[in-house]
């Protein structure tokens, strides 16, 4: 595909980076000529130097021959008037992403589609919703969900008191039949992932990616790995979009919320926007600040702009007794180290989870979509098995997978199927694939 | 530094010349020239060689900046040392290796400077390599293997940069694989229409290819001693003499052309002024040669004043007359236009009409500012901003291209050579032009130098076709390996 990208900044360069791996043509605009110029020398693309909203500078771009567009600024404003832009020029399917959506798009009369923007991609939003799922979700590190929310891939840490530590999970499964209803996936140990077998010993500390349909999964949780704390303190550090509606969204949840804000105009802001949120004026990295708050089972999010703050006032925040600690991080490049951090239960990417959300819309083919398992870098394939291909009919202990690659899920006329060794896949199939960084090109070799 | 990847990419490269070699073979084996077995051991010794390094080394990391151009200068220096074996095994040079290295270098960084002294009595098949390593060599061996390498999964960004010849480097398509691919797609068709062309004049397939590669490459290797003069023909003349008007020009705007985009290239500000210069260069040598009674008639003062003037300024270096026994004025008008050479993104040589017309412009507005202290000025080409990164590059180049060139004339004086052969030899290697003044005349050749002299004209080949900096990178970190962190 020819893929025209406005912005080349964390979020456009990522993207970019991404689409080349998957051999598109990629042309990048970024304002600044410094950026353009690291750009060009570290990307396999064509970078130009100029204005997403200067027509010169689009038609340079070859748009008229492009099949997408990426609005991906930093600037909402920039974002939707060059896909008004494009929309006249050319045929492609614009995406723009667009984080004060109420803003611009109440409501009708006013739709995306008069501005010439077919998708919007609301990034602070997805983080939100991240957060949202992984506090209702307190005993789970990673929450993806597919199919309507009817097959989930949750992410847990084997704990000290989990019974079945340092069994076989052969042996797990023959005690309790639950087992045999969902998949792990993966196994995080130390820092090596691997797909497991029958053989593989769980042990503490050790993180699991289980797939499985959504009741059972809660159940085999409540089962085996609640910590039995009910959240009810959700304790907010930094005060900017994400935080403020997320303080939002979790007071109406009944959550007694609590925003730490350093800069004192925001603060005052915050007290005018938010009822029924405390508001503290100071840093989350000051010890002072921190043993004020009743810090006890609280879940903490770290989200200001700053990937070291985060970092710090998370493991503060651990040490002051929270009960889970999880922040945001700018940076994707540390993510994995900030990883291995253990008083950091969780830690997402605004620019990723937005990465992981546009590149579903770049797939072709049967991949119906694509989503990425953070800090393991693997990867959820969604496929429709829609051709005669020479695996079908196949049991999956026949087809020769490579090591790191799983059939996580089928969907089969409306059911959900957790397949074992046995199952075959069949024409019309929706396959949920779980793929290692390894085997990410291999998915082409066995499914086309 | 990335051993492992430099070394797999140099196999690769090598894969590449081993393959190149059967085509002389081929033309070896129809002419019965005796050079066969010399082809058949050069392509044995480079697969070799080439598969080792290809196939045993498994890099693991990606290629940085600095990897980019080792790999370039490096790839370069391998490409004339096994091209070089073909000429060792027929014996043409003796057992003189250094010979051997001077031509092929010659030929790929598309000189064409000789040390054949009697080109017609060497084998055929010889003579087609020789002209082939100058094709190979003009659009840039590293920019074909470009087109393989991301196949194989290397990434190949970092080598573009090192390779293309000008301070701006353009891609036609997003992927470098792809523009790549077209580069050498548009100048493969250039090279089969002037195959034709010549071949409409007379020429055998053999002849024609021999100068065709000659000239799209501005290398300048002729089968004939008396180089295009040899023909005797006013139609062959003109077909060169516009396709090296053609390979002097941006590759990229052939693009344009192809692509229809007439208006490209009328606006384009490099090639009217190197349009400008060849118009008014002939306007002048013509008249400058009519006038001294060189040549009695107009028509042919201007014929070959043409020829001579395209030749040189496109740095190809062929020959149809004497310009020796011009008036010293042209002499040193042709050297002028050595210096200036092709534009960027061409397959000439010398330090590009870009830089020339930048450094000019840059004069002239230190000139302004002297007279307006408190005037503000940015430099423009046409409507483009000149970056003030941009500007000092180009500076720094032609500095750097001077004083290089001045170091080459002291040294050739140091080892005993008249100061006219010296600059003109020093010029003629640093532009890839091929012949220069005096005892490197347009007649003339480069066998009687010493070896010294030859190995350090043959490095200044180098550095002019991979512009200065590539080259010097390696060598600076070969003097100083602590300084590779």
């Amino acid at each position: 595909m020819n893929i025209v990208i406005v912005g080349g900044g964390e979020l456009g360069s990522a993207v970019a980076g991404e689409l080349i791996r998957e051999d598109h043509d990629v042309t990048v605009i970024e304002k600044s000529d410094k950026k353009a110029k690291f750009l060009n020398d570290s990307l396999d693309a064509l970078v130009i130097a100029g204005s997403g909203t200067d027509i010169r500078i689009l038609r340079h771009a070859n748009v008229e021959k492009a099949d997408l567009f990426l609005a991906l600024s930093n600037d909402d404003n920039v974002n939707i008037v060059s896909c008004g832009l494009v929309k006249k020029l050319s045929s492609a399917t614009t995406i723009a992403k667009v984080e004060n959506v109420n803003h611009y798009f109440p409501g009708p009369p006013n739709t995306p589609a008069d501005f010439g923007i077919d998708r919007i991609v609301a990034s602070k939003q997805l983080t939100i919703n991240k957060i949202v799922d992984l506090i209702a979700e307190p005993d789970t590190i990673e929450h993806i969900h597919f199919l309507k929310e009817n097959v989930r891939i949750f992410g847990i840490v084997v704990g000290e008191d989990f019974s079945g530590k340092d069994k076989k999970l052969k042996e797990i499964t023959q005690e309790d039949a639950i087992w045999n209803k969902i998949r792990v996936i993966a196994i995080k140990k130390g820092n090596t992932v691997h797909i497991p077998g029958g053989e593989d010993r769980l042990q503490s500390g050790d993180k699991l990616y289980i797939i499985g349909k959504s009741d059972t999964l809660h159940k085999l949780i409540s089962l085996y790995f609640a910590s039995h704390v009910k959240v009810r303190k959700v304790i907010i550090n930094g005060g900017n979009r994400i935080g403020r509606e997320l303080a939002r969204q979790q007071e109406k949840n009944g959550k007694r919320v609590t925003i730490i804000e350093e800069d004192e105009r925001e603060c005052e802001r915050l007290t005018e926007e938010l009822d029924n949120v405390l508001i503290i004026k100071g840093s989350g990295t000051n010890p002072g600040v921190l043993s004020e708050l009743d810090m006890e089972d609280a879940f903490v999010v770290c989200v200001t702009p700053d990937d070291e703050h985060n970092i710090i006032s998370a493991v503060l925040a651990k040490k002051h007794k929270a009960f889970k600690a999880v922040c945001n991080i700018s940076n994707i490049a540390i993510s994995s180290i900030i990883n291995q951090v253990k008083e950091i239960d969780s830690v997402f990417s605004t620019e990723s989870l937005a990465v992981g959300e546009i590149m579903k819309y770049c797939r072709k083919g049967d991949v119906l979509s694509v989503t990425p398992v953070p800090y393991i870098d693997a990867e959820t394939v969604k496929i429709k098995i829609s051709q005669e291909i020479p695996i079908l009919g196949k049991t999956l202990n026949e087809i020769e997978f490579p090591k790191g690659m799983i059939v996580g899920a089928l969907y089969r006329d409306e059911q959900v199927i957790i397949p074992h060794g046995e199952d075959r896949l069949l024409l019309g199939d929706v396959a949920i694939i779980f793929v290692l960084p390894g085997s990410k090109r291999l998915i082409e070799t066995i499914f086309a | 530094m990335n051993w492992k990847a430099i070394f797999k990419i140099q196999g690769i490269l090598l894969i590449i010349i081993a393959a190149s070699m059967c085509l002389p073979l081929a033309f070896s084996l129809y002419y019965r020239s005796g050079d066969g077995m010399a082809f058949v051991k050069s392509i044995a010794i480079t697969l070799g060689a080439g598969l080792l390094l290809a196939l045993v080394l498994r890099p693991v990391k990606d290629l940085r900046t600095r990897e980019g151009f080792i790999i370039v200068s490096l790839g370069w220096l391998f490409a004339a040392l096994f091209g070089s074996l073909p000429f060792l095994f027929s014996g043409v040079f003796g057992t003189n290796f250094v010979d051997c290295f001077f031509e092929t270098m010659s030929g790929f960084t598309t000189t064409g400077a000789t040390v054949l002294q009697n080109i017609e009595a060497a084998p055929r098949g010889l003579l087609f390599w020789r002209s082939l390593t100058h094709w190979l060599g003009g659009m840039g061996i590293i920019l074909l293997a470009i087109i393989i390498l991301p196949t194989l999964g290397l990434s190949s960004t970092q080598l573009f940069r090192a390779e293309v010849p000008g301070p701006a480097k353009e891609k036609v398509s997003p992927k470098i694989k792809n523009t790549a691919l077209i580069l050498w797609g548009i100048y493969l068709g250039l090279t089969i229409a002037e195959t034709l062309l010549l071949m409409l004049g007379g020429l055998d397939l053999y002849t024609a290819l021999c100068h065709t590669f000659g000239t799209l490459a501005t290398g300048g290797f002729s089968t004939l001693n008396a180089s295009i003069a040899g023909f005797h023909s006013l139609y062959v003349e003109m077909v060169i003499l516009v396709f090296m008007f053609l390979a002097g020009t941006s590759f990229i705007l052939h693009f344009s052309l192809i692509k229809g985009r007439f208006s490209e290239i009328l606006h384009n500000r490099e090639w009217r002024f190197y349009s400008l210069l060849i118009f008014t260069s002939i306007l002048i040598a013509t008249l400058s040669i009519y006038f001294s009674r060189t040549e009695d008639n107009f028509w042919t003062a201007l014929r070959y004043a043409a020829f001579q003037v395209v030749s040189i300024t496109t740095t190809t270096g062929y020959v149809t007359a004497n310009f020796e026994l011009w008036p010293a004025f042209v002499r040193i008008l042709l050297i002028f236009l050595m210096f200036a050479g092709g534009c960027s993104g061409s397959t000439g040589g010398g330090m590009k009409q870009i830089r020339l017309m930048i450094g000019m412009k840059f004069i002239g507005k230190e000139i302004k500012k002297a007279t307006y202290p408190n005037a503000k000025f940015t430099l423009k080409l046409g409507s483009e901003k000149v970056s003030d990164d941009m500007l000092k590059n180009v500076i720094a180049f032609i500095l750097l291209f001077v004083m290089i060139f001045a170091l080459g004339t002291l040294f050739l004086t140091f080892r005993g050579y008249d100061i006219v052969t010296a600059f003109s030899a020093s010029v003629a290697t640093l532009s890839n032009i091929g012949p220069g003044l005096s005892r490197v005349g347009a007649v003339e050749n480069y066998a009687f130098f010493d070896n010294i002299s030859k190995v350090v004209l043959s490095f200044f080949m180098l550095l002019g076709r991979l512009e200065l900096y590539s080259v010097l990178i390696l060598f600076y970190y070969l003097l100083h390996p602590r300084k590779i962190y």
